[in-house]
């Protein structure tokens, strides 16, 4: 009961942010509405006993990258406080609710084989998955070297010529 | 040891490849030598280690590498693992430590070419590649590092790329292996639709137990015979090899002694239960001795050393593929085994010679062998081992490979033609190059450095030696081979195709000794008595020529697309108004018809194409969100139409 | 309870979906992303919660994710600061330099 009450609480703020990221007429404020929507993610994680993935979106989306956005957003001076549509902006809005429809759709026609109960589960759960025996470690390997490459690849685009 | 080593054979050198091009190259841009050094030290471990495997083969040691999950696709499992048995075990060997030797030499060779870093980075990655095809446990991972093994070929071969005949020569050698290539992959496709596994051993274990057999086991192996003949360079796939001369001449010892041209041969040993329990044996026996006796005639007549050695190598491998043919595994690696020696000899002595006068035209050496003895006692050890005179190694393959043609008459006597030319070519470079004296401009000759001399000696000894290896059947054995006929030091001399054999390759160097060093008959007398032969075999059989303007320009480009335009302008226009003058007069309707209707449709039809394209191109506008557009009206048409499906049907 | 979860994932993937083809703020547009590659997430970690019996396999999909989107917003951000200082724009329309 206290689930799909936290459920709806967020669902309906996190839509609401959502829109305001689309359609806030200041990008600095679409940027917050952003950082409100990541937020309100998190706690929908939680309502999925994923409290792990809960802290790091909040580290990793809130901290790093939504940061790095308002700094982007300031390191753009005057061209970038206003969020303007472009021209096909209603043939955009009926594509999307088009595609959402089809979304929706194809979600309730599927019969999902839904588990007679909920498995709980914990970090602990998580960390084995990632570090326990035929874990995903490897990948985390090659995850580092993603960013290293994204770090070398920053650096060479922005150092100019 | 657990047989795990054999992941770290292959890791080294893959390791030393990143390491010099992620951080030597960048950081140590004035010393070069330092990513010599480290490839020079990952390749000799690795080739201690690959030792290790072998000895631990060779004592019949069980030795397993458990292989590593990498792909699941339903119920099918792709593996990345390693087979270590007697075959993996030998080509680990001889790969890790030509190129070892190789790399040594190349120290000298390729002093202060700029490029030096690349050069040791490529040869790096170019060993692990091998290293990697030679143990894959799975045609998927062996194709990889096929095509990963041709693609360092080509980086190496264009290394020079400025150079337009390098970079043409890069270009031919990938593509012309491509089509072989082509085969090879239909034929893994083939093999996993039929049997649903791409695991080497359970297809050994499906083809000896009658599983796979019939039309789908006889087009696999015709694939894979394919794929084995564009990279062994076998006719009519083999003219990449001799271009291949532009790269750095190391790498041409490389290519031609251990890595490229020894992964076809060893792909059909690899797949040989495959090709047993199929008809197509014989046409890989008839390809090789074919091939063999070919190549050896163009051989004759080169004046480049380089090219007469590149010959020399496809004859060579013919000889590999005739005894895999007819012999079995054992004969057919054997000879590659002892080849790798002395032919990766040869080239290192051709590059040594090179180095000394800036050229590789013979006509511009001669009398180098006083100046340079060691280059000089080598190069002759290689040719003499290469020739197959008792007791160095080449005689002790050959010998085996001939006696087991002797079963086909007509392979038979073409194997031994091809002793008589080979020896006769040989000795034709040996005397050019070494005796007489010198016809060049270059002042100052002199030996190469030592890093270069002492990887020929090594070879040298090797080139001697090698043979001995299957005296008492050892090699056979550790291709696991039972019932093998086992020849003494001298017993084999009674054999009477051995024999006959050897006489022939004396006849040969005899003759070589008369026309080029003692003058007895003229060279050019002899051209001008075998004009035609001279001439046929100076310009390739025109095969060359044959592909490229015949093949490429004439058919390709100005047959079937000029066919499509006279095409065109004569039969459909031819038509269109042939009808219209006959209609002249009494159909005027025809005529009419013909103008505004066929007319309309065939120009229509282009007007249309035009038309189309132009008013197409318009999407084009750059506009990233429009792209984005179309990818969602994509899906939503695609996931809307199975609806539909779902709905109706 | 899962339906709730995926409706709401589509919802937010169409409102990403939407701000990604209709504005004109190169920023804006990554943030919309940023809504996109969210409900995926949503999608994956209510499906390791009501589907699999092994529940965790897709939240670890998930941190992966993270580490992607976190790599590709700097990469895009430091290309719209690219585009910013040699056009004078973030403006995606008037970058088409791929136009016909």
């Amino acid at each position: 009961m206290s689930q799909a009450i936290a459920f709806w609480v967020f669902a309906l703020l996190l839509v609401v942010s959502a829109l305001g990221v689309v359609f806030m007429k200041n990008v600095f404020h679409s940027a917050l509405a952003l950082i409100a929507a990541l937020l309100m993610m998190a706690g929908l994680f939680i309502t999925l006993n994923a409290e792990f993935l809960a802290m790091a979106q909040i580290i990793i989306y809130v901290g790093a990258i939504a940061v790095i956005i308002l700094l982007a957003i300031m390191l753009t001076p005057g061209l970038s406080s206003a969020n303007r549509p472009n021209r096909l902006v209603l043939p955009m809005l009926l594509l999307c609710a088009v595609f959402g429809g089809v979304l929706v759709i194809s979600f309730t026609r599927t019969a999902w084989q839904s588990l007679p109960a909920p498995t709980s589960m914990d970090t602990s759960t998580l960390a084995v998955e990632m570090f326990g025996e035929n874990g995903f470690y490897p990948v985390l390997g090659i995850a580092g070297l993603l960013i290293l490459a994204t770090i070398v690849g920053v650096i060479a685009i922005l150092r100019g010529k | 040891m657990s047989g795990e080593v054999v992941y770290l054979v292959f890791a080294l050198p893959i390791l030393s490849f990143i390491i010099i091009l992620a951080f030597l190259r960048p950081l140590f841009k004035g010393r070069p030598k330092v990513s010599s050094y480290l490839g020079i030290a990952l390749t000799g471990i690795s080739f201690v280690l690959s030792l290790l495997l072998l000895l631990g083969v060779y004592s019949g040691k069980d030795l397993a590498a458990s292989p590593l999950l990498w792909l699941n696709l339903g119920n099918v499992d792709i593996k990345f693992g390693a087979i270590i048995d007697g075959l993996v075990a030998i080509m680990l060997v001889v790969v890790t430590f030509i190129s070892l030797l190789v790399q040594i030499y190349s120290v000298g060779y390729m002093r202060g070419d700029p490029a030096y870093h690349r050069y040791f980075a490529l040869v790096s990655l170019f060993t692990g590649s091998m290293v990697g095809l030679v143990m894959a446990s799975n045609l998927f991972w062996l194709f990889a590092f096929w095509e990963l093994v041709g693609l360092c070929s080509y980086l190496l071969i264009g290394f020079w790329f400025d150079r337009p005949a390098a970079a043409n020569a890069a270009k031919k050698a990938f593509i012309v292996t491509r089509v072989g290539d082509f085969g090879l992959l239909g034929a893994v496709i083939l093999l996993f639709t039929q049997t649903g596994t791409l695991d080497i051993g359970s297809l050994h274990i499906l083809a000896t137990s009658g599983a796979l057999a019939g039309s789908v086991l006889s087009w696999a192996t015709i694939g894979i015979l394919m794929g084995a003949m564009g990279k062994s360079a076998q006719f009519p796939l083999h003219v990449w090899l001799p271009d291949a001369m532009e790269g750095p001449t190391p790498v041409s010892a490389l290519i031609h002694a251990a890595t490229m041209v020894a992964a076809g041969v060893f792909l059909i040993a690899r797949m040989y239960p495959l090709f047993e329990y199929s008809p197509n044996l014989k046409i890989v026996a008839i390809v090789g001795g074919f091939t063999a006796i070919f190549a050896a005639t163009m051989a004759l007549v080169m004046n480049d050393i380089k090219k007469v050695l590149a010959y020399s190598t496809i004859s060579q491998l013919g000889y590999m593929f005739l005894g895999l043919g007819m012999g079995g595994v054992s004969v057919g690696i054997f000879h590659l085994f002892n080849h790798a020696f002395f032919k990766a000899l040869l080239f290192l002595g051709a590059g040594s010679v090179g180095h000394a006068t800036n050229t590789f035209d013979m006509r511009q050496m001669g009398g180098l062998g006083k100046k340079m003895p060691w280059t000089f006692a080598c190069f002759v050890i290689a040719s003499l081992s290469l020739a197959g005179i008792y007791p160095l190694s080449g005689f002790w393959s050959k010998d085996e490979i001939i006696s087991s043609a002797s079963e086909e008459p007509v392979l038979f006597y073409m194997a031994l033609v091809t002793v008589f030319f080979t020896a006769f070519y040989m000795f034709r470079v040996v005397f050019m190059t070494f005796s007489g004296s010198y016809r060049g401009e270059k002042e100052h000759l002199h030996e190469s450095h030592k890093e270069m001399v002492i990887p020929m000696v090594i070879l040298a000894v090797l080139s001697v030696f090698s043979g001995f290896f299957n005296l008492n059947g050892g090699f056979a054995h550790l291709l696991g081979e039972t019932d093998v006929e086992t020849m003494g030091i001298f017993e084999v001399l009674s054999h009477p195709a051995a024999i006959i054999s050897l006489l022939v390759a004396l006849l040969g160097i005899f003759l070589a000794y008369a026309v080029y060093k003692k003058q007895w008959l003229s060279a050019a007398g002899l051209t001008r008595v075998f004009y035609p032969f001279y001439t046929l075999f100076s310009k390739k059989y025109w095969i060359d020529t044959f592909y490229e303007d015949i093949l490429v320009r004439r058919f390709l480009v100005n047959g079937v697309f000029e066919f499509f335009s006279l095409f065109d302008r004569y039969v459909i226009d031819g038509l269109v108004n042939g009808a219209a003058k006959a209609a002249t007069g009494v159909f005027v309707f025809f005529n009419y018809f013909d103008h505004y209707v066929v007319d309309g449709l065939v120009n229509g039809i282009g007007g249309a194409a035009k038309s189309v394209g132009k008013s197409l191109r318009h999407l084009e506008t750059g506009q990233l969100q429009l792209y984005g557009a179309f990818i969602v009206l994509g899906i939503v048409v695609i996931v809307m139409t199975i609806f539909i499906v779902e709905v109706l049907v | 309870m899962l339906g709730h979860y995926l409706i709401l994932s589509a919802i937010l993937f169409s409102i990403g979906l939407f701000g990604a083809l209709s504005r004109r703020n190169g920023v804006v547009i990554l943030m919309s992303i940023e809504l996109m590659l969210n409900a995926a997430n949503l999608a994956l970690v209510s499906f390791s919660k009501y589907l699999v019996s092994q529940p965790v396999s897709g939240q670890a999909f998930v941190l992966f994710i993270l580490v992607v989107a976190a790599a590709e917003v700097t990469v895009a951000l430091a290309i719209v600061m690219e585009i910013y200082r040699s056009h004078q724009t973030i403006d995606v329309t008037n970058v088409d330099l791929m136009k016909w």
